[in-house]
């Protein structure tokens, strides 16, 4: 690529953790600044041009209104690439829990007055626009990041991370704590990617990189019953990071 | 081999001391909550020789679950190698029958025709002490694969050693492996009563196996039976495609490969990492993928495991060591697969 190429970084519904990430946690942001042109990013800097063009839009966070809706409608016609970054614009993430119940009741327990508020069922960003690829994670990794900014650079696909947690596991050598400890483990239809922190820590996985490509959420609900949870317990594990999945669905049993 | 000697339990920490001035010594190590993990160690004190079965093989010793293989340098042209050995040699202690079959039918795919540089260097850097199973472990089936629990190798291995009540009987398999033994004092001849007794106590073990499976004429059944209906269920009502099956198989040795490059856009690594046919994109080629069912990627672990290795390599994938069922998070096992279609067959 000749030009540095035009990133616009977008944001709705989340906890602004991705962002927080892409400008100061990650390793190479040094590296990243200098070789692309953020012309667009609120956290970043006041201004900038929101109408595009970009080579990449990054989106964070999880659709709840329409005015979100219509904006990435808009950021897709004027960009090359569309990515989500983190689990909230991937799966719904934790925004999506609220689909669970009844959306006035929702509603109803966090604001008193609710007259302003015109939220709509959570939704994730391929499900109202095309995808060129995702950086999965919660906040998004760094690995992913990273492969994408250089593929972008280098001009050629990225190579996501796209198996299941276990694979990471087995690779750092953890001792499975679902076989071995009978935790009930998300992990083996999540998607790597955080080098199975939490098996690592002696901790079932949580889920929060959403799911597998593949993933057999009914074999594992199926599983998970056997090892004593009840339907509410899988219900709960299957909703907490990808409620409007359709790999998780199988696993969202009442 | 020559010469069988006895090593008294007591002497056993003096052995490993002198081992680990010159090796770095692998053995079996007592996990939190009954789990065993081949560890370095200096001395025996952490050493549990009782073990029954590691989740990971001591194939991860010679064959890494991740290894950088080389970089190159796009702007210099430069290209290196990546070094694969470890910093001193290595010998791994109280490595079971079957797992010590396991490495020799990897040397099948990695030493032949063509040769695995990254693998050679490795498997040349380590010593291998064999320690035979008096005792069938939970899930094994080596007897019925022949790979157990006594070793049947006769060569590829340096020490083999049975435990008796108060002492080893050990037996070299290689000039390192008399060098190991050799001039040190506290190796005393095996008489040949005392190898007697070991016989004895591997046609004690040989019944104590509670699993078993069936291997004669099983590649030819299975190759005939590729549509059988278990494949499907068990694929669809059980299997995650997590690919823990294939991961703490101490025969699988697919891996793929990966390019990392750095920011200054010049460098580039080229990794490599265990690899599974239980993973979706495993298949995934030009085109599409041949193996997009789940169904097919279970055929294929078993049918690679117990028909076609046979055709390719002369020998099972399979060692009986039963970890895939093991570390299965459903508890999937390919000796009942087979075992159904063998019953099938019997009934037409
Ligand atoms: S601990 Fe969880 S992520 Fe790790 S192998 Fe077991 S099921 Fe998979
Ligand atoms: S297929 Fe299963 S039982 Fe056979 S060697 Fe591999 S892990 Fe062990
Ligand atoms: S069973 Fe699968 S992962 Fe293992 S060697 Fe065969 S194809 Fe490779
Ligand atoms: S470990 Fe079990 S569930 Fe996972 S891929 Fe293998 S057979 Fe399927």
């Amino acid at each position: 690529m000749n030009e540095q190429p035009k990133i616009g970084v977008f944001k709705y519904s989340c906890c602004a953790g991705c962002e927080f990430q892409l400008i100061y946690f990650q390793k190479h942001v040094i590296d990243m600044f200098e070789k692309t042109q953020i012309t667009y990013c609120r956290m970043l800097q006041s201004g900038g041009h929101p109408e595009g063009p970009f080579d990449v839009a990054l989106i964070e966070g999880a659709i709840t209104e329409q005015w979100q809706a219509d904006q990435l409608n808009r950021v897709r016609a004027v960009s090359r690439y569309l990515i989500p970054i983190g689990s909230c614009a991937v799966c719904g993430g934790v925004p999506a829990i609220k689909n669970t119940t009844e959306e006035q009741e929702i509603e109803k327990r966090v604001y008193t007055d609710t007259s302003l508020v015109h939220s709509m069922k959570t939704g994730a960003i391929n499900d109202y626009v095309k995808i060129d690829g995702a950086v999965k994670g919660c906040p998004m990794g760094v690995r992913d990041l990273s492969e994408l900014v250089i593929s972008l650079l280098l001009d050629k696909r990225p190579e996501f991370v796209n198996c299941s947690v276990c694979v990471e596991c087995k690779l750092a050598a953890n001792i499975c704590v679902l076989v071995a400890y009978n935790e009930p483990c998300m992990g083996p239809v999540t998607n790597a990617g955080c080098g199975a922190l939490c098996p690592g820590h002696h901790r079932a996985c949580y889920g929060c990189w959403g799911p597998m490509e593949d993933a057999n959420a009914w074999a594992l609900a199926g599983q998970f019953r056997l090892m004593g949870l009840t339907n509410d317990d899988i219900h709960r594990k299957f909703t907490e990071f990808g409620q409007p999945t359709t790999q998780w669905k199988a696993g969202q049993i009442k | 081999m020559s010469e069988a000697y006895l090593l008294s339990r007591k002497r056993l920490p003096d052995w490993i001391k002198s081992l680990a001035e010159i090796y770095t010594v692998l053995g079996p190590v007592p996990l939190r909550r009954g789990q065993t993990v081949f560890e370095p160690i200096a001395s025996a004190d952490l050493l549990n020789p009782n073990y029954c079965s590691t989740m990971l093989s001591p194939r991860l010793f010679i064959y890494p679950g991740c290894q950088k293989l080389f970089t190159v340098n796009r702007s210099t042209g430069q290209y290196v190698t990546a070094d694969p050995r470890t910093q001193r040699p290595q010998l791994i202690f109280a490595i079971h029958p079957c797992d010590m079959h396991a490495i020799s039918v990897l040397d099948r795919t990695f030493l032949a025709k063509y040769e695995d540089y990254y693998y050679r260097k490795r498997r040349d850097d380590t010593v291998t002490i064999v320690l035979n199973c008096n005792k069938a472990c939970d899930s094994g089936f080596c007897d019925s694969m022949g790979t157990g629990p006594f070793l049947r190798l006769k060569q590829g291995f340096d020490v083999a050693l049975t435990a008796r009540e108060k002492d080893f009987i050990a037996e070299p398999a290689s000039e390192n492996g008399e060098r190991l033994i050799g001039g040190r004092d506290f190796f005393e001849r095996a008489t040949a009563a005392d190898l007697g007794e070991k016989e004895e106590i591997e046609q004690r073990a040989k019944r104590s196996f509670t699993k078993h499976l069936d291997t004669d004429g099983l590649p030819q059944l299975l190759m005939r039976h590729l549509d059988h209906t278990v494949y499907r269920r068990t694929a669809d009502s059980r299997c995650l495609g997590c690919t823990n099956c294939t991961m703490v198989c101490p025969t699988c040795y697919c891996y793929n490969v990966q390019d990392r490059t750095g920011y200054d856009l010049m460098t580039t690594t080229r990794q490599r990492y265990w690899d599974s046919c239980q993973e979706l994109h495993f298949a995934q080629v030009h085109g599409g993928n041949f193996r997009s069912s789940r169904e097919a990627r279970m055929r294929q672990f078993v049918t690679h495991k117990l028909a076609t290795w046979v055709e390719q390599y002369g020998c099972f994938g399979c060692i009986g060591c039963g970890r895939c069922m093991t570390w299965c998070p459903t508890g999937i096992d390919l000796t009942e697969m087979a075992k159904e279609i063998q019953r099938d067959a019997a009934e037409k």
